[in-house]
């Protein structure tokens, strides 16, 4: 089942205060992707992946094209749809794990792991213990848990932004470089964390730099390009 | 007879017509405070100006008017007050209060129930209930319009927390008619429950803030209180040393450079007619 | 998704003789959304939001709330009663100011009980334990219940506005720069606080803040005003990240980062 349609995305900045500069970021991007499928973007930097996300997410607007979500039986063009309903797929089929994770002050690293089951309705005992499981899986240490991040390594809060990533059950996932700042152990856990969210059917999309990571989950791989597009 | 240097009972007739215009429209609103234009009178403002000038409204030659004040005819103020209608009205005076038809009183309801046909006139420093917690008259306004008294609560609930009971001993908030939230004046809340269907008129006067209010005779009125926090009266262990009563409101008088103190009737005429009664049988 | 909104907004405007505050002002909101206003001083953010709040009435438009009933109202249609005990019992307001939303000459518990009073609650008692409930909710010590607001920090005085808002379980509530004029950290916690209790209570706020970071960490959608007019609405990140209007750019591109 296809979860995921891009048909010729593109996006373009327009900075209004210098002195209009036009910045493409997106040159027309088209791919499908079914559940239970991993599809891997990649190019050289700059070419626009870590937007690719951001766009199908709905955190940037598509300058043209559409983004089709299969979301709760009904196909939705998240380009055209208001601002409410974007907010419901997010909190139900679409699950992102940005590069970096945004901090908010006084919020235990526990609090935020278990925030996406909560919001989904899940009673506060059952989400807290699942967030413990997840912290515990990827090795963030009992006496952080009731620590807000802010104070963590890059790779502890990395490893918290990929446990509130991944503790829901989400039909569509975007990662964006969630290895980067982990070591080879933990890299492991993370992919057998993909790997068990593909067998459920979840669709991932994906930015991995790392290759080991890559050839691991990487179903298929989309190659961006800045002038033209090419399906890998 | 009157003096005749003035109009009788001191007021020009347009001022009464005005007064008495104000007076029926507080009647046919009970609780409800209407403002009116107060006049200057040969006394200050806080020495009942407003009970003055309702009396003066309604007094008719052949009205028998008593004066009391804090329920006794001799102090100071009751006599001047007494002196100034009987010199602008010539009408007949009394100290006892089955004889009056009239009564103008600061602070005290007397003890001896009132009639069907007689006024009960109270002097009113303010008029206001909610003056406390509101300081601006216009929002206080919207609150009487819209019934909103939320507030006199609060009032409420802030004497039962920090002294343990509502420390309202005088001037106890009271609901009108179910409606209009009214200060009673300084009356003991000992008095409170007389207000309460009483078969006599009871009109109330504000001469420095410019109010009328009344009370129709037969009203429901009654006093703010919580449910687990009701309602009660003062009570005393002591009988009056002079009369006997059990059921009066008792003032405690120091008789002596010892410091006896001896507790009798507030109201002079009550026990007064009390202690008649007893020299009668005797 | 066919949820009736809980507050329908038709082009308002609010004038002051020939200045305009605001005006051509559309919008919804549905239950357990939060809606950041944000602009600079004078952009007529605050204008509108006594606009929506009935704290003035609007030259132009219309503000409908659907109420617990279902049955949609056109605010200022209603009677002057039935607006205020609207505030009383589905609304509630957070002035920036807490002095402005606070009696400051009874104590903290007769000010969370007051809205009680107002609704005919009449049990000290009970009165007393909601009041007690609402101060832990609150994070505020109740053993500060009988002290008086003066004795309270800014902070504490703010989250005491707040509870008194809550303790009627308000389904809207208007925040007017709610975390203005207190230390960063104090800030942190309201914040936190807020968004713990709009979670928790699938509250509707409106917030007017001239703050991005406030509105980020709160707001679900932003609507960025300029000169009283909304120049650009949508997701708070969206809007934040990729900001489309000239203003929006300038706005967030004039944000200092520590």
């Amino acid at each position: 089942m296809t979860i995921l349609k891009v048909t010729d995305l593109q996006k373009e900045f327009v900075l209004h205060h210098q002195n209009n500069a036009e910045i493409i970021a997106l040159w027309g991007v088209n791919f499908s992707l079914s559940a239970g499928e991993c599809l891997v973007l990649k190019g050289a930097s700059g070419t626009g992946k870590s937007s690719l996300l951001r766009t199908v997410y709905g955190n940037y607007l598509a300058t043209r094209g559409r983004v089709d979500i299969c979301h709760q039986g009904k196909v939705i063009n998240l380009c055209k749809t208001d601002p409410r309903t974007i907010l419901h797929i997010r909190q139900h089929t679409m699950g992102y794990v940005s590069q970096f994770l945004r901090v908010v002050p006084r919020v235990s690293a526990l609090q935020i792991v278990a925030t996406p089951l909560l919001e989904r309705g899940v009673d506060s005992t059952t989400a807290i213990e699942k967030a413990q499981a997840m912290l515990q899986r990827l090795n963030i240490p009992e006496r952080l848990w009731d620590l807000a991040p802010a104070t963590f390594s890059g790779g502890e809060q990395q490893r918290v932004n990929i446990a509130h990533g991944f503790i829901a059950d989400y039909p569509l996932l975007l990662l964006d470089e969630p290895t980067a700042s982990l070591d080879e152990h933990n890299r492991g856990v993370v992919i057998q964390l993909i790997q068990a969210k593909k067998a459920q059917g979840v669709a991932v999309l994906g930015i991995f730099h790392d290759a080991v990571v890559r050839d691991a989950v990487a179903d298929h791989f989309y190659e961006m390009t800045r002038e033209d597009e090419r399906h890998g | 007879m009157s003096d005749p240097d003035y109009n009788f009972a001191y007021l020009d007739e347009q001022t009464k017509r005005m007064i008495r215009r104000s007076l029926l429209k507080a009647v046919a609103i009970p609780g409800y405070q209407v403002p009116f234009a107060s006049r200057e009178m040969p006394m200050p403002y806080g020495w009942g100006t407003g009970g003055i000038q309702l009396t003066a409204s309604l007094i008719g030659q052949y009205d028998t008017l008593k004066v009391i004040d804090q329920g006794s005819d001799d102090t100071t103020n009751a006599v001047s007050i007494r002196q100034f209608f009987r010199r602008t009205t010539g009408v007949k005076t009394t100290e006892k209060t089955t004889e009056a038809s009239l009564i103008q009183t600061r602070h005290r309801i007397p003890e001896t129930p009132l009639t069907a046909g007689q006024i009960l006139i109270y002097q009113v420093p303010i008029s206001d209930p909610l003056s406390f917690l509101e300081p601006r008259e216009t929002e206080a306004r919207k609150m009487h319009a819209l019934g909103e008294y939320g507030m006199m609560h609060t009032k409420l609930y802030e004497d039962i927390a920090h002294y343990g009971a509502i420390l309202h001993t005088y001037d106890y908030p009271v609901r009108v008619n179910d409606r209009y939230v009214m200060r009673p004046s300084p009356i003991p809340k000992f008095d409170n429950p007389k207000m309460d269907h009483m078969p006599a008129l009871q009109v109330f006067g504000a001469g420095r803030e410019k109010r009328i209010y009344a009370v129709p005779p037969y009203t429901s009125v009654k006093s703010l209180d919580f449910e687990d926090h009701p309602f009660e009266i003062q009570r005393w262990e002591q009988a009056c040393a002079l009369c006997g009563a059990t059921d009066s409101f008792l003032d405690e008088i120091v008789v002596d450079d010892q410091g006896t103190r001896l507790f009798a009737c507030a109201d002079s005429d009550y026990c007064g007619s009390r202690q008649a009664a007893q020299e009668g049988e005797s | 998704m066919s949820e009736q909104a809980l507050l329908q907004v038709s082009d308002l405007a609010v004038r002051y003789g020939d200045f305009v505050a605001c005006e051509a002002i559309n919008f919804e909101l549905y239950a357990g959304e939060v809606l950041g206003v944000v602009g600079e001083s004078g952009s007529g953010k605050t204008s509108l939001l006594k606009a929506l709040s009935t704290q003035h009435v609007p030259s132009q438009g219309t503000v409908k709330y659907t109420p617990r009933d279902n049955k949609t109202l056109s605010l200022y249609q209603l009677p002057e009663a039935k607006r205020r005990h609207l505030m009383r019992s589905e609304w509630g307001v957070v002035h920036q100011n807490p002095r402005d939303g606070l009696r400051l000459n009874v104590s903290a518990g007769a000010n969370i009980g007051e809205r009680l009073m107002a609704n005919g609650q009449r049990h000290y008692a009970n009165i007393r334990q909601q009041a007690s409930d609402w101060l832990t909710q609150v994070e505020i010590d109740v053993a500060r219940l009988d002290d008086m607001p003066t004795t309270f920090s800014g902070g504490m005085q703010q989250r005491l506005q707040i509870a008194r808002n809550l303790v009627t379980q308000p389904r809207l509530i208007f925040m007017d720069e709610p975390t203005g004029g207190l230390d960063v950290s104090v800030q942190a916690r309201l914040l936190d606080l807020l968004r713990k209790l709009v979670a928790q209570y699938q509250l509707s706020v409106i917030i007017v803040t001239h703050d991005l970071a406030v509105a980020r960490l709160l707001s679900h959608r932003l609507m960025v005003m300029q000169q009283g007019r909304v120049v650009e609405t949508g997701l708070t990140d969206q809007v934040l990240d990729d900001p489309q209007h000239p203003y929006t750019q300038l706005l967030v591109s004039s944000v200092l980062q520590p």
